[in-house]
């Protein structure tokens, strides 16, 4: 950024952080950005295939799992700008100063951010690249996936490329990610139209929490918990502020920003897809495979414009999440090997190159002895991250009087620990063939 | 109360925080939760186990939640921005 436009952007921030509320949200919004590019990478083809997976199984019950799950992810995500802004240090670096190496390099950056989301990008083209088949065959066109990840490859590698080059090149970044957000928005709502809603319905399952009983319950309660915010995720979100050089007085910009970056897009969307597929399926057989169930749903749906837009939407989800993947995964592996994030570096460029091997997903689909090794390694290692965070943002020597100051705010944190730690031993269980 | 317990959270066990510790004892106690849970839903054993971790996570959250207060490790906070 520079200085005169940085001086600028501050100025007004520091009038807009003393004006009426209304003024105040009107003026942020203009500032708004690294929240969307978090909320893209949430976005990506494993919430889709859950959200769509749960609606066609338990109808509207479930809905509330992506909106109290992005709110439990909160707590870390605003310890992500509290590192961000009051800090000289990026996360991963203050992890390898305050708690070594093992748990900032290796835990955090290379399993939770590089080595997860390399992997899952085969998800992402494998939803796009069928979407897009599905999508020609509607008029007739025969676009196999062979051919048609070119176009996944073309929407996402050029911007997920440019990210970080400066504040331009950002700023554009995060509003690519804005519009594909509101593609999603707009074709789902057009899909719930034509399926039709029950409003109560929707509104109860959303707010009121219900599990089954017993010990299914359980194992969905602590699933859910952590099924849309991971620690990629909490990362992207610290590193997109940090790219738009967020500093103590963009704070409250940062708050809002992630309300309506962030907890609004990924709720709704995610909300808008459960209810086509309860809808849809609820009461009735289903198939259990994600991308036939998309096919099924889309079959049930009355107007060709709409198919297509459904399609669209599936694609700006691939196509989003490929662009939020890549970045962090770029970024995550330059701090993991102390090197600066400069994007015309040759780390940086491979990590971006590397996210795309994701390709691979429109021939093979997804690799699932990968997706399993990594989701593993994941729940093994994510309550690391999560204590590591916690304890970071109770230590003075590294946020001095910025430390969390609020009790309630620390349980909210803890309560997040308690559910990785909690998603580790269940996995550890299951393994030893004890958790069934 | 709140000035009590963070000198005791900050407070050192040989090199560690006494914080440190007891969020790797929440990760324990959570162990034998999620053992409790399997043993009285799916060994028909009794629930014991269950709600004495469960008691623990509950009393190990309410005391790590009391905010670091040592206003003194301010001045070793080199990395702050402002």
């Amino acid at each position: 950024m520079s200085q005169n436009a940085n001086l600028n952007e501050l100025q007004h921030l520091e009038q807009l952080n003393k004006a009426p509320l209304l003024k105040r949200w009107l003026g942020y919004s203009k500032y708004t950005g690294p929240a969307f590019m978090e909320a893209v990478t949430t976005l990506g083809a494993g919430s889709f295939a859950s959200v769509a997976s749960m609606g066609a199984a338990y109808g509207y019950k479930m809905l509330w799992i992506p909106f109290y799950s992005y709110l439990l992810g909160m707590f870390m995500l605003t310890l992500g700008t509290k590192f961000a802004v009051h800090s000289k240090l990026d996360v991963l670096t203050a992890q390898n100063k305050y708690q070594g190496r093992l748990v900032g390099s290796v835990v955090t950056g290379l399993i939770a951010c590089y080595v997860g989301y390399v992997t899952f990008t085969f998800g992402q083209y494998a939803l796009g690249t069928d979407a897009l088949e599905n999508m020609f065959a509607l008029v007739n066109i025969n676009c196999p996936r062979s051919v048609n990840w070119i176009i996944i490859f073309a929407l996402s590698f050029p911007f997920a490329w440019m990210y970080g080059k400066n504040e331009k090149a950002v700023r554009f970044v995060e509003n690519f990610c804005k519009i594909l957000v509101a593609v999603m928005l707009v074709v789902f709502v057009a899909v719930i139209c034509v399926t039709g809603v029950n409003w109560g319905a929707l509104f109860s399952g959303l707010l009121i929490p219900t599990l089954p009983s017993g010990m299914e319950g359980i194992s969905t309660g602590i699933a859910a918990l952590i099924s849309v915010v991971a620690v990629g995720d909490w990362c992207q979100y610290h590193y997109a502020m940090r790219q738009r050089g967020f500093t103590p007085v963009h704070e409250k910009l940062a708050h809002f920003d992630l309300t309506v970056g962030g907890l609004m897009p990924v709720t709704l969307v995610l909300t808008f897809v459960g209810v086509a597929f309860a809808v849809t399926f609820s009461g009735g057989s289903f198939p259990d495979d994600t991308y036939e169930l998309a096919n099924a749903l889309v079959g049930a749906i009355p107007s060709l414009a709409i198919q297509i837009g459904f399609y669209i939407g599936v694609l700006a989800i691939a196509v989003s999440t490929m662009i939020g993947m890549s970045t962090i995964a770029a970024q995550s592996l330059c701090r993991a090997f102390d090197k600066p994030l400069d994007p015309h570096s040759k780390l940086w460029k491979f990590g971006i190159i590397s996210t795309q091997i994701g390709f691979l997903g429109a021939f093979i689909g997804k690799p699932m002895w990968a997706v399993i090794l990594v989701a593993g390694l994941q729940s093994c290692f994510s309550w690391v991250s999560g204590s590591s965070w916690f304890l970071l943002s109770n230590d003075r020597k590294f946020l001095g009087k910025h430390v969390v100051k609020n009790y309630l705010f620390n349980v909210g944190v803890l309560i997040s620990v308690v559910v990785l730690n909690l998603t580790f031993v269940t996995f550890v269980l299951t393994k030893l063939g004890v958790w069934a | 109360m709140a000035k009590k317990m963070s000198a005791f959270l900050e407070s050192h066990v040989g090199p560690i925080r006494m914080r440190s510790v007891l969020t790797l004892v929440l990760c324990a106690v959570n162990f034998v939760l999620a053992y409790g849970i399997c043993l009285y839903y799916l060994m028909d054993g009794g629930p014991v186990l269950m709600i004495i971790s469960l008691v623990l996570t509950v009393a190990l959250v309410l005391i790590l939640a009391f905010p670091n207060q040592e206003v003194q490790l301010d001045e070793q906070a080199e990395d702050l921005v402002d």
